[in-house]
């Protein structure tokens, strides 16, 4: 990050070069990998997810086990 | 804005130290993780699981917020600028992606540090915890991603910097 930008090249064109390769090539692996990740989160193949599953469990008990533990250590909430 | 060398460099070895530094650390989360994942012996549960707690909130969690802004003080105090550069561009945008997802899986995290230190979690609770790969995993490649682009800085100019750069060219004097 120290030395100055050099883009001697493209500064000499009178109308934008356009978006480099490499910038649409990035841009399409990271389309692919979150269709990729939203297909196997929507699938249920990655089991309970999303930030739902961060928050305190509800009546219904439907949080985490993690989550439920931690509100009873928290809590002191004593085992049934 | 540019910094002055002695500050740059300074600023500069900030930077490279807690990015490098975040990493490294999430090598010793995946780690943990691992055992988290793969283990049947309590004990070692137990451990892995504060462990992650205590690596996640104490040390991964600073780091990320420390890389985050001394990169943004590095770009803004040097010539390469925050939105001139499509590298520079992307390893804000990941960065700070990677930043809020850690951020908000610490909450899960902890829940699963306070569960694995509460004594009377058995070690059958334990092995149903799960675990954090998929994020752990998934960051880390997320960070390495980053770190080539920060290496390599490959050329390409945003429409922005295109036309900063063609401004200060024509103010130069010949």
């Amino acid at each position: 990050m120290v030395t100055p930008p050099v883009g001697a090249d493209e500064d000499a064109q009178d109308t934008y070069p356009g978006t480099p390769r490499w910038v649409i090539a990035f841009a399409v692996v990271a389309i692919v990998a979150i269709v990729v990740i939203g297909i196997v989160l929507s699938t249920g193949v990655g089991g309970s997810h999303g930030p739902q599953r961060h928050g305190p469990p509800d009546e219904a008990g439907t949080s985490d086990l993690a989550d439920a533990l931690a509100y009873r250590w928290a809590f002191h909430v004593e085992r049934p | 804005m540019s910094m002055r060398p002695g500050l740059r460099k300074l600023a500069l070895a900030a930077h490279l130290t807690v990015s490098v530094g975040w990493v490294g650390a999430a090598a010793a989360y995946v780690a943990l993780d691992v055992v988290a994942a793969t283990s049947r012996d309590e004990q070692a549960l137990r451990a892995a699981f504060i462990g992650m707690g205590l690596v996640a909130g104490s040390v991964i969690v600073p780091l990320a917020v420390a890389t985050l802004l001394t990169g943004i003080v590095m770009s803004l105090g040097t010539r390469w600028g925050l939105f001139r550069h499509w590298w520079v561009v992307i390893s804000l945008v990941l960065t700070a992606f990677a930043a809020t997802v850690l951020v908000v899986e610490t909450g899960t995290i902890n829940a699963m540090a306070a569960a694995a230190a509460d004594p009377s979690t058995t070690g059958g609770e334990l092995r149903e915890l799960g675990n954090t790969l998929v994020h752990s995993i998934g960051g880390s490649a997320v960070l390495t991603a980053i770190l080539v682009l920060n290496v390599v800085k490959p050329r390409g100019l945003t429409p922005y910097g295109w036309r900063m750069q063609r401004r200060e060219r024509r103010r130069e004097p010949d």
